[in-house]
């Protein structure tokens, strides 16, 4: 078998069961891998109304036929689960090693289901799969359980997934790691390993993945990596991290500045990559046969953080715990928080977002210290952010609320729709660090339609609109027209996001790094569909090969769809649409903008072919796309969805 | 191949959001048929335009100046 | 001035491009035991070291085959294995101190770096390394440009020091 290895390891921890089921050829057809394979377990295994932390409850690990192969960048692990954040559909990212070694010790997917009667770790060396205690290190940081098992396995050359302390206290937005610090941060699956009793999962492959036409496939790899060389987006994000865009955000308004009130501030460049280059850059770093390598190590020279150092930060995941709180005097304290969440194993943007969320309560009285336990929840104030860090990780205090998320700690408050509107969320998920009142109406329009949550800037990527500018006529080439380049500006938003949440959906099923593909425009969807026919073997067309984008998003919009999510439930946080983005500094370039979602909402509808009253995937649509018996599913739910009763239901999370 | 009226032409000049429009467009006039709208769809404009190009309802000159000029160019040409 | 292979630790970011290139370029197939160089990394504290062939010009892997299977090709400036002449003794992987040679999975014999004799653009792994960990250069040349690079390092820091006090 040629990219793919062939089967599914499934292990259940309350029985004990080490199950490897074949992955059929019609099966590798319909989802290739990845986020494709686990979307359709999770929309086949985990009913709507299951609680996330239920023993029966699965969380996949999804690698794709390229994944260990010689493609740019091919080290990507897709992670989906029911999320104990939304009560929805949920799936993360990572970088790191651990899906090329996973590939190699000849496996697509690992699926978890069950519960362990004690903490475990999962060993996978090859065929050999064993279930081994995990109490000794029950409890550590990634870190250090990393090194535990490392040690007791003798052999340094292992990776393994992990969870931190968040994910063991079942923090609704708990992560998971890959080699110690590769995140994948959203949608708190750590927190679903966690309730597992689950700590890590060890993998040691000596096998390799075969290539249907090496010689092809070598060609089509070196011509990628050539082009790779004098990339504008490569040569930034190797120089400068993802923190490259920390001055392009704060110009252009979309750096989040105390919960996104302002879309800046004067002294950004404190964090931005170049600084960081000159002052805590310890070492670049890359993941799986990435020509991007934009990974870094930080190590903390001075003030009371000194002597700190972790893998990172991304921009993402530095920034709310950073400006979104409104700290940015001394970057040394950003890169601690960073570090921080890393250790605890928490989303760095959802941590940020609380927080920031619960500032704002407080800035505007809805909350007050003896809500918070006598913290003085000032902005800027790292003394509150660091302590507040590690209280939600152990569910200390005013941190237990918060380490339900912004949604449902609002509603334990009792703040009602009052605290809704500051917590930036759609479908209680929290938006990263991208206003999109500056970002790009695009982006805006994605964040209503996510089918992670909403808020969620990975479901279209659509960067044509933003990095799109680098690469002269490439708008044009897939839309027609190069007025989308522009960010604020709706005109060929609808198609763009179309396509490009489905190019998106693709790249997360063959499983490599979007920034080769979204950021970086080297990679095109036709350097896609070449590497992967001549690595499978296969002889897709480009409408087949995108079709199983589509495909997918289509079935997690419908899962959306049993939980009563739909048209009412596309909508984006208020404060874009009602607010006008103030001014931060002289040379921001989108003062007075408000989101303009209600222009492309509806024909966005049209691409996709919803239904307008419910926003459910159309009959026909389920039908083009092989999705028959989902097409079933949602048969009663359309009706039910427009009764009276829905229609008085508000949900933010489910 | 005259496919729309110079007045067709101007409103899709004028469009925001044109893409579905134009494919909807074809497919009513016979130029594409149902499948083709589909593929058109998800794969983009450039595939669109090599597809017009091959099936003669555009020249060649016209493709070019698709790509290089984006949709306004392309509809004018259908209004030929 | 023959070019070799050079190894730039610092700028090593782990990747393991060169590996995957190497073992697809040689083997058809991608994989970490099929490839001829070997990245090494220490995860918790971020460091990452590519460890392939040196490029010996008195190489411990000829000097102890009983074969003479590997052996220097004067040409191409790097010890070579004849996998026909091999036996498989190991002696040659266990010497090198680089511990660059391997022993196939399927053929059982040692292979090691041949510098992709015959690619017109050199090694892969140097072609595909994104940081500069590896290069293919002759290393007159980038001995001169290191020297340069740290001299320029130590001048810029000097000067700083002097604005800042």
């Amino acid at each position: 078998m040629y990219g793919w290895a062939g089967q599914r390891l499934r292990v259940d921890l309350s029985k004990g069961d080490i199950i490897k089921e074949p992955l059929s050829y019609e099966y590798r057809k319909k989802w290739i891998g990845g986020r494709g394979f686990n979307s359709d377990v999770i929309y086949n295994e985990v009913p709507p109304e299951m609680s996330p932390f239920d023993p029966r409850t699965r969380v996949c690990f999804g690698m794709g036929p390229l994944n260990g192969t010689a493609a740019p960048s091919t080290g990507r692990v897709t992670v989906s689960c029911k999320s104990p954040l939304t009560g929805g559909f949920g799936d993360s990212n990572m970088g790191g090693h651990w899906g090329a070694e996973v590939k190699y010790a000849g496996y697509d997917q690992i699926v978890v289901q069950g519960k362990a009667k004690k903490p475990v770790y999962i060993w996978v060396d090859d065929d050999k799969v064993e279930i081994r205690d995990a109490s000794h290190i029950w409890g550590k940081f990634p870190r250090d359980a990393d090194t535990i098992i490392k040690e007791e396995l003798k052999d340094e050359d292992i990776h393994i997934v992990l969870i931190g302390p968040a994910g063991e206290n079942l923090v609704r937005f708990a992560c998971t790691f890959n080699d110690v610090y590769r995140a994948a941060g959203r949608t708190g699956h750590g927190a679903v390993i966690g309730s597992k009793n689950l700590k890590a999962i060890a993998v040691r492959g000596s096998g390799g993945v075969k290539i249907a036409n090496p010689k092809e496939f070598f060609e089509i790899c070196n011509r990628l990596r050539q082009k790779f060389k004098n990339d504008p987006m490569k040569l930034a994000l190797n120089e400068y991290g993802s923190l490259c865009l920390i001055n392009y955000a704060n110009r252009d308004g979309w750096l989040p500045w105390k919960n996104l009130q302002w879309g800046g501030t004067p002294l950004a460049n404190n964090m931005s990559g170049e600084t960081h280059s000159k002052t805590v850059l310890k070492h670049r770093e890359g993941c799986y046969a990435c020509p991007i390598c934009c990974g870094r190590f930080t190590e903390i020279k001075e003030g009371r953080w000194a002597g700190e150092y972790f893998g990172g930060p991304e921009y993402e995941h530095s920034v709310p715990t950073g400006p979104r709180v409104g700290i940015i005097e001394d970057a040394n304290d950003i890169w601690h928080n960073a570090r921080l969440t890393n250790d605890l194993g928490m989303d760095g943007i959802e941590t940020g977002a609380v927080i920031s969320t619960a500032m704002e309560w407080y800035q505007r009285g809805l909350i007050t210290a003896k809500d918070t336990g006598g913290l003085d929840l000032e902005w800027g104030n790292e003394d509150v952010v660091d302590q507040l860090i590690q209280d939600i990780a152990y569910r200390r205090g005013f941190g237990d609320i918060l380490a339900e998320g912004a949604s449902r700690a609002s509603d334990k408050l009792g703040l009602g729709d009052k605290g809704q509107y500051y917590t930036i969320a759609t479908r209680g998920m929290a938006l990263p660090g991208d206003d999109p009142r500056g970002l790009g109406f695009g982006y805006g329009l994605s964040f209503a339609m996510g089918t992670r949550g909403g808020c969620d800037h990975l479901r279209s990527l659509c960067c044509l609109e933003l990095s799109g500018a680098l690469y002269p006529g490439l708008n044009t080439k897939y839309l027609g027209d190069e007025r989308p380049a522009k960010p604020t500006t709706t005109v060929g938003k609808p198609y763009m996001v179309y396509y490009e949440e489905n190019q998106k959906a693709v790249v997360d099923c063959l499983n490599v790094c979007c920034f080769t593909t979204h950021w970086s425009y080297a990679v095109l969807t036709q350097d896609q569909l070449d590497y992967f026919n001549t690595c499978t073997g296969l002889d897709f067309t480009l409408e087949e090969f995108l079709e199983v984008g589509e495909r997918v998003y289509n079935l997690e919009r419908a899962y959306w769809a049993r939980l009563m999510s739909g048209a009412r439930e596309d909508t984006v946080p208020e404060r874009f649409t009602k607010e006008p983005m103030p001014q931060h500094v002289d040379y921001q370039t989108n003062v007075g903008a408000t989101l303009p979602i209600g222009e492309m909402l509806p024909k966005y509808y049209k691409y996709r072919d919803y239904e307008l009253s419910t926003g459910f995937p159309s009959e026909r649509k389920l039908k083009q796309l092989g999705l028959d018996y989902v097409a079933e599913d949602l048969k009663p739910l359309r009706k039910k969805y427009m009764s009276e009763a829905e229609k008085k239901k508000r949900k933010y999370y489910y | 191949m005259t496919v729309m009226t110079k007045q067709q032409a101007k409103k899709f000049a004028g469009m925001d959001d044109f893409f579905l429009d134009l494919l909807n467009l074809l497919k009513d006039k016979g130029v594409i048929n149902n499948k083709e709208h589909r593929v058109f769809l998800l794969t983009g404009f450039e595939k669109l335009v090599e597809h017009l190009e091959k099936n003669k309802v555009i020249s060649s000159k016209d493709a070019k100046n698709a790509m290089k000029n984006g949709f306004t160019s392309l509809v004018y040409s259908l209004a030929k | 001035m023959e070019k070799v292979l050079i190894y730039d630790q610092e700028k090593c970011t782990g990747c393991r491009s060169c590996v995957v290139g190497c073992s697809l370029y040689h083997e058809g197939e991608c994989s970490k035991i099929l490839s001829r160089v070997n990245i090494v990394r220490y995860e918790r504290t971020g460091e990452c070291y590519v460890a392939g062939c040196d490029l010996c010009t008195d190489p411990p892997c000829a000097a102890v085959c009983p074969t003479g299977a590997c052996a220097v090709d004067p040409v191409m400036g790097i010890a070579k294995i004849d996998p026909d002449v091999c036996i498989g003794c190991k002696e040659c992987m266990i010497h090198c101190p680089f511990g660059a040679i391997k022993i196939h999975p399927i053929t059982k014999k040692a292979f090691k770096c041949d510098l992709c004799e015959g690619r017109e653009e050199g090694p892969v792994c140097a072609d595909w390394c994104p940081g500069g960990a590896i290069t293919w250069a002759s290393p007159e040349l980038a001995v001169k440009a290191k020297k340069r690079e740290k001299l320029h390092e130590r001048i810029t820091a000097a000067t700083k020091a002097k604005e800042v006090s």
